[in-house]
């Protein structure tokens, strides 16, 4: 059993316990600290708790609970079943924003798809470094813009361009008949958004396929492979949850942009066919365009269109949220495959 | 079985006197084989032998599910240098990591047993570690000098205690003492990562010596350094123990056979194996298992 | 793809057609792709070119005009560009750091000037910059007479000292009564404004910003200079700063803008010339060779503007001019302004940047430091990875529902419009300073927590220092992003269009990107390529700018990593 120390150096048992430092701030610091990450918390809830209540409030779902007058309710099935859009008729059918919010997810992702997922490759297997180092800020460059600006320039440049095109083809093609581009359209509106979230699939399909071994690499070159045949063949099967997941994660934010699509497509509910290339030739109104529209006009206290704000708003909400999750699901999940 | 052996530097050891035979069976047919130093070894005069400055009494350290410390009880003496050798993983760093509860920042860490600094558990729910570290140093087996000037790498220990007084005075007495000031007097604010990698880890051992603590802990100080390096802090070692404890987990033991004054041997699995003065261990150790892993046979 | 004849001679391998098939797909697949990763780039620098020649004209200048502007302006940077280039590479970064921080320190005392003497007043910031300073003076008095306090003792000291400073005791409003009680004692800040005499408003800029700057550039060089330089240079600055005023308020401009003017130039630019100076890695040729640059592009521009009022030529008739970044929207095109746009987007990234910065970097600081790797330190960073993806609308939303509607704040004010931003760019914020954190050395923990250091004395001492440059980067690009949005504004009720500068924090005020917007539904041509593409034009500068620092900050961040 040691003795108590008791030489010149006058160090007691007990100074271990003195507490070093303060703690009080300590103490409050963590507080601070803790306080700052669980308001990240805190805004989700309040997020999906503001959307629902409001929305709840449009489908008289709370009307007796909360004793709130349920004046001018929809019900959830009218809503999403209806085709029109007319608040001061009382219709309130949402279909034809979705229609038009389709018609951008259709028509950006022919752009974004092909031209980010040839930039990832690119970028992943082919560049040099120095091109790397102008390309990669170039992109990010694109990303930056912001959507305003993006939606001016599909209004005043895009749209006039597309329309002398078109009309320079249909009067030298003869049997080719090409409707009107008109001054608010959603291919315009398409293009613009196509290329504002390129940046998006290049870099996760990049990050995704440079992460994929280099072994799987060599052992296709070393069966005498071209480059090409390894980039098709080996890499992009290796990153296809992390390519397939960057679609998903651009397309999502497609589906949220609102600035682009409301100054170039116009305020116009109109019934588009996603499918129909001449459809993208007439004004619509997306979900995100419905809202600024809603917005922006009378908002006058609890009547149904506020609460229509909140409805269209929820949809929003849950669908991107579901597409985020999925994205995040596939790369977790498929990740493990091949390392 | 007393004598007195000269060792190297001139210093006559006693060597520990044996102690009772170990009633493991197991060991039995072995050698004598010490598991623990007999307590209050005043047998000799001389610094080493002195007062017991930390002991650990049946120390268990798990990570998780697996052991990697094992019923380790031994002393250490002050102003002296321990060396704590064997194969690697097999708990040196770990042990040395108890000392000034370092194990405490790693998540699933569990330490059963007690560790007595200067008389007092370590691992009592009273004790602060905070403080604790504060009167224990600790150099790395990678110099890691902050990113701040020179000045201001060994005056960090001092403005963390808020001892700011003659700071001036304190930095150039700890660079002296870890024999650097001369070749960075006239540079103090240019940036600690500038220095080459022995003169990183001798500004390590000059931030920590500059609090004044009563125990250094070197962790491998030297294995990232080239030769020339590793004898320079290998003589600021000795030098330093005349006024300071330190413990050094090295893999190296010509290095611990060189500059320390009792070794303690950890094998596999936690083990430790022998502890005794270094001599002792490396000319004529108890354990048959020490003599293979010193002679090379195997780790 | 013919298959290998074999009786060709072995000594002469020919090269059969199936291996040339295979390189030219590989080949053609090269520059498809090359194609792709810059078609949308392409697409938008042409779109760029368009906007940026609607908003400045640069075709309807004089005749003579081109080759005046070639020659004293493009011709002497093209050829200090080239000598950079093909001689002085170096020169040439040091050349684009001393250009670059001049302009941007214009940019910035342009916001602080119009905060200052448009927003709160000249008298206000006076006042409270002397009341913040007393309080200031008297907690540093109490830390020296009383050094012992505890931590809780001097919390409270501080608190009372600051409420009193700039809140006193105001009027109460009593509830269920439309009286309030008087006031029972003025702030410091309020009886400083109330005063009788209050100094000029060049005076008072001189004050509380000329003067402290000078001080901080006195101390900061009285760290490595003798004391009479750096009192030198700190008087300087204060002689430089009037000079300048006299000098504009001689051309036709304020004593005060010319001050802030000065300020705001030449103390960014002594400072850095002043850093390459002391720092040995920087050759003092390569410094006299850098300002060749500053000089070129400075004397350049004012030499063409004196030639051009002494020979009256017109330069080209652009949108963006002076009067549109100082005007106010108006009907007339030719008279329209983003003034007050401007002044909303300052005040509300002011908010944003209050708010987002401890915040964002708080979480971060906490989720890498404190939290334990458990379940809901998983859960929360899923949940702000989340956060990131809401578009921006449903933000808006949020804020309308929430700080309008049920915590009964102003529709479309500033503080509101700051808040919902906020939120909006706090999960960025947050993931790329846990980024930044959780890129420095553990080693350099260890050793901090090695030496008896608390945890966050570590986080104060050694991380946050080092994972700065990177929080900064990251901040910085949040910033960039929240200048430009505006559908949550939208949605909070900001005005697409404000008359009038903004008067506090709480009033209602638009912002840059809402204006563009606004003025995008007026379809004369006039407006769709005059006016709103100069808003265009401003943006992307405002944007660019801000995504070039952080670039800078970055490339810097990670050479000095690697030094």
């Amino acid at each position: 059993m040691s003795t108590e120390p008791t030489d010149a150096d006058g160090m007691e048992p007990g100074f271990l316990t003195e507490t070093a430092g303060n703690t009080t701030r300590e103490r409050l610091v963590r507080a601070f600290f803790f306080v700052c990450a669980f308001l990240s918390v805190v805004t989700t809830f309040a997020i999906v708790f503001t959307l629902a209540f409001e929305a709840a409030k449009f489908f008289g779902v709370t009307g007796q609970l909360l004793g709130v007058s349920a004046e001018k309710t929809v019900a959830a099935v009218e809503f999403y079943t209806g085709f029109e859009w007319i608040p001061s008729r009382q219709l309130f059918g949402v279909l034809e924003f979705v229609s038009a919010t389709l018609a951008i997810v259709v028509g950006s992702s022919i752009i974004a798809l092909p031209f980010g997922l040839g930039t990832a490759i690119y970028l992943s297997e082919y560049a040099n470094p120095r091109m790397r180092t102008y390309l990669k800020p170039a992109l990010e460059v694109l990303a930056g813009i912001p959507t305003v600006v993006y939606g001016y320039f599909a209004l005043v440049y895009i749209t006039p361009a597309l329309d002398g095109f078109f009309s320079a083809v249909s009067r030298t093609v003869p049997l080719l008949t090409i409707p009107d581009l008109g001054a608010f359209n959603l291919l315009s509106a398409s293009i613009v958004v196509g290329i504002m979230i390129i940046p998006m699939v290049s870099s996760i399909s990049e990050d995704a396929m440079s992460a994929v071994p280099d072994d799987l690499r060599q052992a296709g070159y070393g069966m005498g492979a071209t480059k090409f045949d390894v980039s098709i063949g080996v890499v992009i099967p290796a990153a296809i949850s992390g390519i397939f997941s960057s679609f998903i994660l651009a397309l999502s934010r497609a589906i949220g942009e609102t600035m682009a699509v409301t100054i170039a497509a116009g305020q116009q509910p109109n019934l588009v066919n996603p499918l129909n290339p001449a459809d993208y030739f007439d004004a619509a109104m997306p979900m995100t365009a419905g809202m600024v529209q809603i917005a922006t006009g009378d908002i006058a206290g609890q009547g149904a269109e506020y609460q229509s704000l909140f409805a269209i708003g929820l949809t929003l909400f849950v669908i991107t949220l579901a597409m985020n999750l999925i994205s995040d699901v596939i790369t977790e999940r498929y990740r493990e495959q091949y390392e | 079985m007393t004598q007195s052996d000269m060792t190297d530097d001139g210093r006559t050891e006693p060597t520990s006197e044996t102690d009772s035979v170990s009633a493991d069976p197991e060991h039995d047919d072995e050698e004598l084989i010490e598991t623990g130093v007999t307590a209050g070894t005043e047998g000799g005069s001389g610094p080493v032998g002195g007062r017991t400055i930390i002991e650990s009494r049946g120390l268990d350290v798990y990570y998780g599910e697996e052991r990697a410390l094992q019923d380790v009880s031994l002393e250490i003496p002050e102003k002296s240098v321990t060396a704590i050798i064997g194969p690697s993983g097999c708990g040196k760093s770990t042990f040395l990591r108890c000392i000034n509860r370092m194990n405490d920042l790693i998540q699933n860490a569990r330490v059963e047993g007690e560790l007595r600094f200067e008389g007092k558990n370590v691992y009592d729910d009273d004790v602060d570690p905070v403080a604790l570290r504060r009167r224990i140093g600790m150099v790395f087996q990678e110099p890691n000098p902050f990113p701040k000037s020179i000045y201001d790498n060994v005056a960090y220990g001092l403005r963390l205690q808020d001892q700011t007084d003659d700071l001036d005075e304190k930095v150039e007495q700890a660079l002296k003492d870890a024999a650097l000031w001369d070749e960075v007097k006239d540079r103090l604010d240019e940036s600690g990562l500038e220095l080459s990698g022995g003169q990183q880890q001798r500004l390590c051992i000059a931030r920590a010596i500059a609090v004044d603590p009563g125990v250094i802990l070197m962790d491998e100080p030297a294995s990232a350094l080239d030769p020339v390096a590793t004898s320079q802090i290998e003589d600021l070692i000795q030098e330093i123990a005349e006024e300071y404890t330190v413990v050094i987990v090295t893999h190296n033991m010509q290095q611990a056979a060189r500059i320390s004054d009792r070794t303690a041997v950890f094998l596999t699995g936690g083990e430790l194996v022998e502890y005794d003065d270094t001599d002792k261990i490396f000319q004529n150790p108890e354990s048959q298992r020490v003599e293979d892993y010193i002679t090379g046979k195997f780790g | 793809m013919m298959s290998i004849d074999t009786d060709t001679d072995t000594a002469n391998p020919a090269e059969t057609s199936f291996e040339r098939v295979s390189r030219r797909k590989g080949q053609l697949f090269r520059w498809l792709l090359l194609i792709a990763s810059f078609a949308g780039i392409v697409s938008l620098g042409v779109l760029l070119v368009y906007v940026f020649i609607d908003a400045l004209q640069p075709l309807t200048a004089d005749a003579i005009w081109y080759p005046v502007f070639l020659l004293t302006v493009v011709a002497p940077i093209a050829g200090v560009g080239l000598f950079y280039w093909r001689w002085a590479p170096s020169a040439g970064s040091i050349g684009v750091t001393l250009l670059g921080l001049p302009v941007l320190g214009l940019m910035a005392t342009g916001a602080t000037f119009v905060i200052v003497t448009d927003v709160l007043g000249s008298t206000t910031w006076f006042g409270f910059v002397v009341a913040l300073g007393v309080a200031t003076g008297l907690f540093a008095g109490f830390g020296r007479v009383r050094p012992d306090a505890s931590f809780e003792t001097r919390f409270v000291v501080g608190l009372f000292l600051y409420w009193f400073a700039l809140i006193g005791l105001p009027s109460v409003p009593i509830p269920f009564t439309n009286l309030a009680t008087v006031e029972f004692l003025p702030s410091l800040m309020g009886a400083i404004t109330s005063l009788p005499v209050v100094p000029t408003r060049w005076a008072a800029l001189f004050w509380t910003l000329v003067v402290p700057v000078g001080a901080g550039v006195t101390s900061y060089l009285a760290g490595h200079r003798p004391r009479r330089t750096a009192l030198g240079a700190g008087v300087i600055v204060l002689g430089a700063a009037l000079a300048g005023g006299l000098l504009a308020a001689q051309v036709g401009s304020s004593l005060a803008v010319g001050e802030l003017v000065v300020l705001g130039t030449v103390v960014p630019f002594g400072l850095m010339i002043e850093r390459y100076r002391v720092a040995e890695t920087v050759d003092r040729r390569d410094l006299r060779a850098g300002l060749a640059l500053p000089v070129a592009v400075i004397g350049g521009l004012v030499l063409n503007a004196v030639l051009s009022g002494v020979l009256g030529i017109a330069g080209p008739a652009s949108w963006l001019d002076w009067q549109y970044l100082t005007n106010a929207p108006s009907r007339f095109a030719e008279q329209a302004g983003i003034y007050p746009a401007l002044v909303g987007s300052i005040m509300i990234m002011i908010i944003v940047v209050l708010l987002t910065f401890p915040i964002g970097v708080g979480a971060a600081v906490y989720l890498e430091e404190y939290a334990p790797e458990n379940r809901t330190s998983r859960l929360i960073r899923i949940n702000i990875s989340n956060l990131a993806g809401v578009p921006s609308v449903v933000y808006g939303l949020l804020g309308l529902g929430l700080f309008i509607r049920l915590l009964d704040m102003g529709l479309g004010s500033i503080l509101v419009a700051g808040m919902t931003l906020s939120l909006l760019i706090l999960p960025i914020v947050i993931i790329s300073s846990r980024e930044a954190i959780r890129a420095v050395p553990d080693s350099m923990r260890q050793a901090s927590y090695g030496m008896g250091a608390t945890r966050w004395q570590t986080v104060r001492r050694v991380v946050l220092p080092e994972a700065m440059p990177g929080i900064l980067t990251g901040t910085i690009l949040a910033l960039a992003r929240a200048v430009g949005e505006a559908a949550p504004l939208l949605m909070i009720g900001t005005a697409t269009t404000a008359f009038s500068v903004p008067g506090s924090f709480t009033d209602t005020a638009s912002a840059m990107p809402l204006q563009i917007y606004a003025w995008s539904e007026l379809p004369s041509e006039s407006f769709q390529h005059g006016v709103v593409a100069a808003g265009v034009v401003v943006l992307i500068v405002v944007m660019l700018t801000m995504n070039s620092v952080a670039i800078v900050l970055r490339n810097r961040y990670q050479t000095r990593g690697e030094s």
